[in-house]
């Protein structure tokens, strides 16, 4: 009864496999495809960030205003993004994006030290120029470009990566 | 005829063990330009597109290499 059946329905594997291994290899294609997709995605959005003008200028402050606390928090470039000014110990002013660099917890000024210090994972960051200085942050907070416009201290753009 | 099956079942898993190797190369790359991208890095965008299209050119070869096969007697 069984050979009779192998007889009417002869299966032969090496087709069977063949089949499978094509239709295998087509997906692997499709996938291959998707990724080369993402790949040019990515590519893309580069091109657009680097071509991208800068945001609008956005008021942060007075100098008066930030010589009286020593910083001051502000929303620059959406209204979703925290940015702090603050006055260093050398007069100079200088502003940087809030979020860590490591998961993004706001930082805190701590002017006796010149840095931003970020209670999260007890990270630090220079004032200076935005370089960790200690802790899991892999890189330096995102700095703002400002502009002193006669007493007025504007946002006007965030510097590219370093 | 079954010998010649064999011998063609064999070729495209040949040719299918490559198509795994690029595919891997091909996730590393995405992976890593996605992972740069993500911490602001876009250096590695460009040319990692570049060779993942190129992977995909080659496996797309390959491919229709196996149609082709197809059509052989
Ligand atoms: S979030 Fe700032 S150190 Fe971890």
């Amino acid at each position: 009864m069984h050979d009779k059946v192998k007889e009417d329905f002869p299966i032969d594997w090496e087709a069977d496999q063949y089949v499978c291994r094509r239709e295998f290899l087509k997906f692997m294609t499709l996938a291959s495809g998707g990724l080369a997709v993402g790949s040019v995605s990515i590519a893309a959005l580069s091109r657009l960030r680097r071509s991208g003008a800068q945001p609008a200028a956005v008021f942060v402050c007075t100098s008066d205003e930030l010589r009286t606390t020593g910083w001051r928090e502000f929303f620059y470039p959406g209204t979703e993004d925290p940015c702090i000014v603050v006055q260093l110990k050398s007069g100079k002013v200088a502003a940087y994006s809030r979020r860590c660099t490591h998961l993004s917890c706001p930082v805190l000024w701590q002017a006796k030290n010149d840095r931003f210090y970020c209670p999260c994972h007890n990270g630090a960051f220079s004032a200076e120029d935005g370089s960790v200085l200690q802790g899991p942050p892999p890189r330096p907070l995102t700095r703002v470009i400002l502009d002193i416009r006669g007493g007025e201290i504007w946002a006007v753009g965030i510097e590219s990566e370093r | 005829m079954k010998e010649r099956n064999r011998q063609k079942s064999q070729v495209v898993a040949a040719m299918q063990l490559f198509n795994f190797i690029l595919l891997v190369l091909q996730m590393w790359l995405f992976v890593g330009s996605l992972e740069n991208a993500l911490r602001g890095d876009f250096g590695m965008a460009l040319p990692s597109a570049a060779a993942s299209v190129l992977i995909l050119g080659v496996n797309i070869w390959i491919l229709l290499g196996v149609f082709r096969l197809e059509r052989e007697p």
